[in-house]
């Protein structure tokens, strides 16, 4: 007990004030916005988007559900993110939901190759699609885990996942705009480099335990 | 048949009455722990401002909430002091992502929860870097019955199973090395990591559905 109460005692000597803690949420969706900004604009200073995939959205309803599906995964798995930086946000069974969401997006290009949600055509294809894909999500990678290793978090890897995760399906949900549109090539050159950014983020996760 | 109808309403008022008494009771906690919420809560924000005296008495009380938690679900074991403090030191050091506006206590508890798994899963490594001499193995495993003595019938080991439960006792809280305990159970020192591995996921388990 006396060692409890020197231990007390030298924890809070000298207390230094800390920050305030800013709304994850709302911290969350800045970073979303942004990358999404700054894929968008790269994409378009790399090459030319598909030029009829804007008024495909406006008249395939299908087309635009399986785009806002995706969006929608990418958002939520972004905030349960950030909301994994700090204590008690967010949980397991939370963090299950976003993947869920994630995998009800990428069951439809899977559904697809059935029956694909337009007509499979190679107009729009960018040469190195995959490797723009990879590299486009390095950036909002790193701001996001420069922001969040910050705080608090107590499952680093779980976290490195989910953000890894929202990264690399930024850019690749803008593909399906910008590049060709058939699944079997979403999938493998769109989506594949994307899942492989988890690998990064599990790097950096490693990083992070080590260091810790 | 009147006798019969008396004894109704009479177990009626008795069901009603021990209703009452545990709904007032259930609120007399929630209350309390309302009230600890909210004062914590407070003490944290001003800690978070750079106030020592409220950061000293908000360490306090939780130092005990804390011991309090691990005993009762542990039992008195050797090893909750360092867990406390560990714990201690981890709220020390997230106490930048706490924000007011938000309940203490889930913050709180998962730092706790998190501690405590955490401090039993590197416990055995620890005592190996901190303690190169040999273990007395025979004083050791004499101690062996108390720790077992430690646990109630509402701790948290009795729900593992008897395998699992020796195993984790050994280990964690008796502090044998791994070979020792195994050579102490019959079985082969991978069989014994195995069953401190899922003894130990077992328990966190059982600590995650207490939320």
């Amino acid at each position: 007990m006396p060692d409890r109460i020197t231990f007390i005692a030298e924890l809070s000597h000298h207390l230094k004030p800390v920050g305030r803690m800013p709304d994850l949420d709302k911290l969350a969706m800045a970073w979303f916005v942004l990358s999404m900004l700054y894929v968008v604009v790269l994409t378009h200073l790399v090459g030319p988007v598909r030029p009829d995939a804007f008024s495909q959205l406006l008249s395939t309803p299908r087309f635009l559900f399986e785009t806002l599906s995706g969006v929608v995964a990418i958002v939520y798995v972004s905030v349960q993110a950030f909301r994994d930086a700090v204590p008690g946000r967010t949980s397991g069974r939370l963090q299950l939901l976003g993947l869920t969401l994630m995998l009800f997006w990428l069951l439809q290009y899977v559904i697809g190759l059935v029956a694909p949600t337009l007509e499979p055509a190679s107009l729009g294809k960018r040469p190195s699609c995959e490797f723009e894909t990879l590299l486009y999500s390095l950036v909002p990678l790193s701001l996001a885990w420069f922001v969040t290793r910050k705080f608090y978090p107590l499952h680093p890897r779980r976290m490195a996942i989910s953000l890894s995760l929202a990264s690399g399906m930024m850019p690749a949900l803008y593909m399906q705009l910008a590049c060709m549109y058939e699944p079997g090539h979403i999938l493998l050159f769109h989506i594949t480099p994307g899942l492989l950014v988890m690998v990064i983020g599990l790097g950096l996760a490693w990083l992070y335990r080590v260091k810790c | 048949m009147a006798s019969i109808s008396e004894d109704f309403h009479f177990g009626i008022v008795i069901f009603s009455a021990y209703e009452l008494r545990a709904f007032f009771s259930r609120m007399s906690i929630n209350d309390a722990s309302q009230s600890d919420n909210s004062r914590w809560s407070e003490l944290m924000a001003s800690a978070q401002g750079g106030c020592e005296s409220d950061y000293r008495q908000l360490l306090t009380e939780l130092a005990n909430v804390i011991h309090g938690y691990l005993k009762k679900r542990f039992g008195d074991q050797e090893f909750i002091e360092d867990c406390v403090q560990e714990t201690l030191l981890a709220i020390h050091k997230a106490r930048h992502t706490y924000d007011p506006q938000r309940p203490f206590r889930p913050w709180f508890f998962t730092i706790v929860r998190h501690k405590v798994i955490d401090y039993l899963r590197h416990k055995s490594s620890r005592i190996q870097h901190t303690e190169p001499y040999q273990l007395e193995v025979q004083g050791l495993v004499s101690q062996s019955p108390s720790v077992e003595d430690g646990i109630d019938e509402e701790n948290l080991l009795k729900e593992l199973p008897a395998p699992h439960r020796e195993a984790l006792t050994l280990t964690k809280l008796v502090g044998l090395t791994s070979s020792e305990a195994a050579k102490q159970l019959g079985i082969s020192e991978s069989a014994l990591k195995v069953r401190v591995h899922r003894a130990i996921n077992k328990l966190k388990h059982i600590i995650e559905a207490e939320d």
